[in-house]
């Protein structure tokens, strides 16, 4: 899809071509992205470090297997939702980490650093954090991308579904959150009348 | 076109709001979805949860610095996996050729006769380190075989109570041969026989690592 306008292809066709360098340049690229990605889901900087690598590991070790099918961007992304729900539904259960929604609305190395926002804005980003934990993790994977700028479409290559389903996902993502806040909530002012 | 934006259902535009919202829908999808949230009060409450959602979950996205360090460790890893595989495609390729040639064999008996004598050489040659490297010997401890002719020396440093007899004992029935000189600064320097395999310097520096007496082991290739 797309993928005679991918700005990466280049890059990768030389990483297909176990090109170090490229690879150096295709990580330097995609490391922002990925870290967001992760940290939103996993919270740890320590674990979103190990899975950043390992994708990209993956990537090096897999370039060969890239069929164009979607752009570069989403296929690396793609084993990031993979490595990343594995890692999130492994951590859930571990109960060091039950403790997350203590610190729901921080993310590592940035909260403390953002003195300018107001208590009801962290208020609301810590509810809206407790309310993703509480979700599962192919419907927080849908939940995470959107609200990081994805398409429909490219989540659903992402994911390796039908873009329906996205859109489902989505849909009982949000329903499941309003249900956390309950409809007096800041999230949800307006009670009731949706589809 | 406005009969079709009329007739789009709440259900239908409702689902396509969080990409209305990101911004990612096609031109034409927004037109038709921003034409609906007009008129539907659900639909507008619904966009600003969203925006609200959406504000909450990424406020706190700074920029990420890459640590170095990091990337360093990922390509040297890479590194040593390039050179594992280029032995094993090496050392399979060899293998692979020998398999399919006796392979052959098998469909025509007659063929023994003349070859057996080659096939001999052949195996006898695939159990040399120089055909399996396709290069002179040269090992490193480290790769897990043979260690050829090298010295293999081991940097110990002991503390004050150190029995050498005892230690040597200890090792030797490991390896027979070994010799313990003392250094400066309470260092030590065991030196292991040539023909001693990676096993056994494995089994040698675990010994000493439990024993009381060393503090640290570090391997020294020449
Ligand atoms: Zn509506």
């Amino acid at each position: 899809m797309e993928s005679h306008m991918d700005p990466d292809l280049a890059l990768f066709e030389r990483v297909v071509q176990q090109d170090k360098a490229a690879f150096r340049a295709l990580y330097r690229k995609f490391y922002q992205p990925l870290f967001h990605f992760l940290i939103r889901m996993l919270q740890r900087q320590d674990i979103v470090e190990e899975v950043v690598d390992d994708v990209m590991l993956t990537v090096w070790n897999k370039a060969g297997d890239f069929r164009g099918r979607s752009k570069v961007s989403t296929w690396i992304i793609g084993i990031a939702y993979r490595k990343g729900l594995k890692s999130y539904n492994k951590n859930r259960r571990e109960p060091g980490m039950d403790d997350l929604a203590q610190h729901a609305g921080r993310i590592p190395g940035a909260a403390d650093q953002s003195p300018d926002h107001s208590l009801e804005q962290q208020q609301l980003a810590e509810q809206v954090q407790s309310g993703l934990e509480t979700l599962n993790g192919n419907h927080r994977c849908v939940m995470e991308l959107t609200m990081l700028g994805y398409s429909c479409a490219e989540i659903a290559d992402i994911v390796g579904c039908p873009v329906n389903t996205v859109k489902t996902r989505m849909f009982h993502a949000r329903r499941q959150l309003k249900d956390h806040f309950g409809q007096s909530e800041s999230l949800n002012p307006q009670a009731g009348g949706e589809v | 076109m406005t009969s079709r934006l009329l007739g789009s259902s709440h259900k239908e535009q409702f689902l396509n709001l969080p990409w209305y919202v990101n911004g990612t829908l096609s031109p034409d999808l927004r037109e038709q979805v921003r034409a609906h949230i007009e008129q539907c009060p659900v639909c507008q409450e619904e966009v600003a949860s969203l925006k609200r959602t959406q504000a909450a979950m990424t406020r706190n996205l700074d920029p990420v610095e890459i640590d170095e360090a990091r990337l360093e460790h990922l390509m040297a890893h890479i590194d040593q996996s390039d050179g594992k595989a280029v032995k094993r495609e090496k050392s399979t390729f060899f293998f692979g050729t020998l398999q399919s040639f006796i392979a052959s064999l098998f469909s025509h008996r007659l063929a023994w006769v003349a070859v057996a004598p080659v096939v001999l050489v052949a195996v006898l040659l695939s159990s040399s380190p120089m055909i399996e490297n396709g290069t002179a010997p040269y090992k490193t401890l480290s790769s897990g075989e043979q260690t050829g002719e090298q010295t293999i020396r081991l940097n110990l440093t002991v503390g004050e109570t150190l029995n050498r007899e005892e230690i040597l004992q200890s090792v030797t029935a490991v390896v027979p041969g070994i010799m313990l000189t003392p250094e400066a600064n309470g260092r030590h320097v065991m030196t292991l026989p040539d023909d001693a395999s990676p096993e056994q310097v494995i089994r040698v520096m675990d010994k000493l690592r439990l024993h009381p007496s060393v503090h640290d082991v570090q391997r020294v290739n020449e």
